[in-house]
């Protein structure tokens, strides 16, 4: 049994920071370019809405899922609704997911201060310090995480606002206008990408099992995911607003470009960027953590092995993932794959186990008549 | 027995700690990106030249200002027998990042460019080569902000960084104040840092950039334009015209506006700011044209004209639409340069288009200049007098 699962403590406040600190992390650094790209023209906030009412459907797939299966996450109840042998697959496959990402997440953050903070350092060991850290956390459980993402959550939300607030003098509205001029084919053209950006809210699919009023899940479910779409559509409008669509699209990191660009009259501070760089890892930190715990506990779970040893074991896993890819090219092609993955982990699992279990549900009633 | 085996374990335990502590200490301050100030050469300007001595035209030459910390601290009495706030320091080559990084070869410290606030570009340097190419392997340079403000400079660039001035302690100071007060006047051009450029850069879209000339002081007027299509200099706009691009595009905060009165032989003085500013694309019958409309109000300063009840609507309408024309004038101007001349859009009226027609827009946009060239525009300026400074009267 993993820690802390035997006090179902998490209160339905935890619950939505949760999905807030999951999905808010190295995503919202590019989700803008992505976007961008994706739709080619400045309609791309527009994408952002539809694909967030998209999270927010297959969010109400996932809280349905898991209340049927009250105090059980989605690796024990998976083997109950689609047999022993298919359970463990999909166990297996959200895991590999899970790990993917935490990997995904530590190797951005070092990207990221290797640019902007500490040209000089190795980025292997910037890893290594980041993931002791986030596995340090992890092996207390699910208390100690969601503990620290309450902490963590007021100072994230109030960098976001002061950036995108400060943003606002060099905002200019013709840079979003016209709005639908080709129609509306671009938009949605951007919607596959902007479905990313409210990846991460799958965390429902474990957290819902410790939490103490399970019926209340929907609510912190729908809280999270809005207040993420809000977050998220700011910084794309914002975005294309102070820099472009032309611009953005040869930006590397274009949210800290936006925070480079923002000038402050008569203001000892010349460069933003250093001081977002640094706040922004507690966010990429969350999610990391957020994810390796996860990742442990489906492999831990599926193949009933100790939590604690399961997280040191996936340690240096993560590590070398996160390693692996050679140069920022190969970073953001691993991004796209587990971009390609999320809709199968987000949406695709999720609703086959929902079907399947109704189905089971009903013949079930029907035989106990 | 059992309370001294307590204490013993208690004693390791807090000198076990105190040795993780030790070697704590000396493991973790491991830091490959230290930086001490001491050691850095804080670079605040950067001026390209093309090199007067060498044979090759493709020679460019740099001039870095650095801050010497030794002129900094002497009270104002000291000063001017101490050494100077700064030192130059200039690098010639083909390329601009061997450039600088020769810097490293004649400077004692290593050369810092995060607080960097000025790049000063020679005037041949801007007409031979891509403003593109030459700020994008700048800002290479992970070090370079952003925010950085870039000027053109009509004479020599590196003399600029020469002049001395009686109020601000460096002359790159100098010029990143001048650029930044523009509230009372529009001579100046709004200021156009790296990140602005490459907006333009990335859109592809003609721009112009503060002139820098030089009088017996550094004198801030004028602007340089730059074509899209190569991002090289076209040519320069006079204070006059830049009056005019600034009024066109609406960044003018106040101008003061003269009309003669030819009856009576006097002078008449408005200030205007501009209240509201739009330019319109027409796409009527597929025959584009853009209209430009400038509401301006300002006060009336001075009259020095006699006999004149200027409380009288009459009159006062009549001012006013003497004013709109003279305002207008500029505009066309201005215009007549941009269009004819330089054959660059450097006002937005790009912008315009692809809010209004984005389908025609992306027809248009790849020989966008040339269609500019061709387009009829209408300028229509409303200007009002909103009150009198003082009335003049003998």
């Amino acid at each position: 049994m993993p820690l802390g699962r035997s006090k179902d403590s998490v209160t339905s406040v935890q619950a939505t920071i949760a999905v807030f600190s999951m999905v808010i992390g190295a995503g919202i650094l590019t989700i803008s370019r992505e976007v961008v790209e994706a739709a080619g023209t400045s309609d791309a906030w527009l994408s952002v809405i539809v694909g967030s009412m998209i999270s927010v459907i297959s969010g109400v797939i996932i809280v349905k899922l898991c209340q049927r299966y009250p105090g059980k996450t989605v690796f024990e109840f998976s083997t109950e609704v689609v047999g022993f042998f298919l359970g463990k697959v999909i166990s297996v496959l959200l895991s590999i997911y899970f790990v993917f990402l935490a990997a995904y997440e530590a190797r951005i953050m070092a990207e990221l201060v290797s640019t902007y903070l500490l040209q000089e350092t190795p980025m292997k060991i910037m890893v290594v310090l980041f993931l002791w850290v986030c596995s340090y956390l992890v092996v207390g459980g699910i208390n100690p995480i969601l503990k620290s993402f309450e902490y963590f959550f007021p100072v994230i939300i109030f960098l976001i606002v002061a950036i995108l607030g400060l943003c606002l003098t060099k905002f200019d509205i013709d840079n979003l206008r016209p709005v639908l001029g080709k129609g509306i084919m671009p938009m949605l053209k951007g919607v596959s990408s902007s479905l990313l950006s409210t990846a991460g809210f799958e965390i429902l699919l474990v957290i819902i099992a410790f939490m103490k009023k399970p019926e209340k899940a929907m609510g912190s479910m729908l809280i999270g995911i809005t207040v993420v779409a809000v977050i998220n559509i700011a910084s794309v409008v914002v975005s294309i607003g102070v820099l472009s669509i032309e611009e953005i699209r040869n930006l590397t990191w274009p949210l800290a470009e936006l925070v480079s660009a923002i000038i402050l009259p008569e203001a000892s501070l010349e460069d933003f960027s250093i001081f977002f760089v640094v706040i922004w890892l507690l966010s990429i930190f969350t999610t990391c953590a957020a994810a390796s715990y996860i990742g442990g506990l489906g492999i831990s779970q599926t193949f009933s092995l100790d939590f604690k040893t399961t997280i040191y074991v996936l340690l240096p896993i993560i590590y070398v993932l996160s390693v692996l890819p050679e140069d920022l090219v190969d970073v953001f092609a691993a991004g796209d794959i587990i971009g390609m993955l999320w809709p199968a982990v987000g949406i695709a699992i999720p609703v086959v186990l929902l079907i399947v279990s109704s189905i089971r549900g009903k013949r079930r009633k029907v035989g106990d008549n | 027995m059992v309370k001294r085996t307590k204490t013993v374990n208690a004693r390791i335990r807090h000198i076990s700690v105190l040795v993780f502590c030790l070697i704590l200490l000396v493991t973790t301050p491991g830091c490959w990106d230290r930086r001490e100030v001491e050691d850095l050469g804080i670079v605040l300007g950067l001026a390209i030249d093309i090199d007067p001595e060498s044979e090759d035209e493709n020679t460019l030459k740099i001039t870095a200002q650095f801050v010497s910390p030794h002129g900094l601290g002497r009270s104002n009495s000291m000063e001017k027998q101490g050494s100077k706030p700064f030192y130059n320091l200039n690098r010639s080559g083909e390329n601009i990042i061997k450039i600088l990084s020769d810097f490293n070869v004649v400077s004692s410290r290593v050369p810092n460019y995060e607080h960097l606030k000025i790049i000063i570009i020679g005037r041949e340097v801007a007409e031979e080569n891509s403003l593109y190419e030459l700020m994008h392997t700048l800002l290479a340079f992970q070090e370079i902000p952003r925010n950085t403000f870039v000027v053109v400079s009509d004479c020599e660039a590196a003399s600029l960084l020469e002049e001395e001035s009686e109020l601000e302690s460096m002359p790159a100071y100098e010029i990143d104040n001048l650029l930044r007060h523009n509230q009372a006047t529009s001579k100046k051009l709004y200021r156009q840092s790296i990140g602005d450029l490459f907006k333009e850069f990335s859109a592809g879209r003609s721009f112009a950039v503060q002139r820098i000339i030089r009088e017996d002081t550094i004198v801030m007027e004028g602007a340089a334009v730059f074509r899209g299509e190569d991002n090289k200099m076209a040519g320069f706009l006079d204070a006059l015209e830049t009056e005019g691009l600034n009024w066109l595009t609406g960044e003018a905060k106040f101008a003061a506006v003269q009309i003669k009165d030819e009856e009576q032989g006097g002078n008449l003085t408005c200030t205007m700011s501009i209240s509201k500013h739009q330019i319109k694309a027409m796409t009527e019958d597929g025959d584009l044209s853009f209209r430009v409309n400038i509401w301006a109000e300002g006060l009336l300063m001075e009259s020095w004209t006699l006999n004149q009840n200027i409380e009288d609507p009459e009159i006062l309408k009549e001012i006013e639409s003497r004013i709109s024309e003279q305002i207008k004038l500029a505009i066309e101007t201005a215009l007549r340069v941009l269009q004819k001349e330089y054959k660059a859009d450097v006002a937005g009226f790009c912008k315009e288009l692809r809010i209004e027609d984005i389908h025609l827009w992306e027809e248009l946009m790849d020989d966008w200049d040339n269609t500019f060239s061709e387009t009829p525009i209408e300028v229509v300026v409303d200007y009002h007098i909103t009150g009198y400074q003082r009335r003049t009267s003998r």
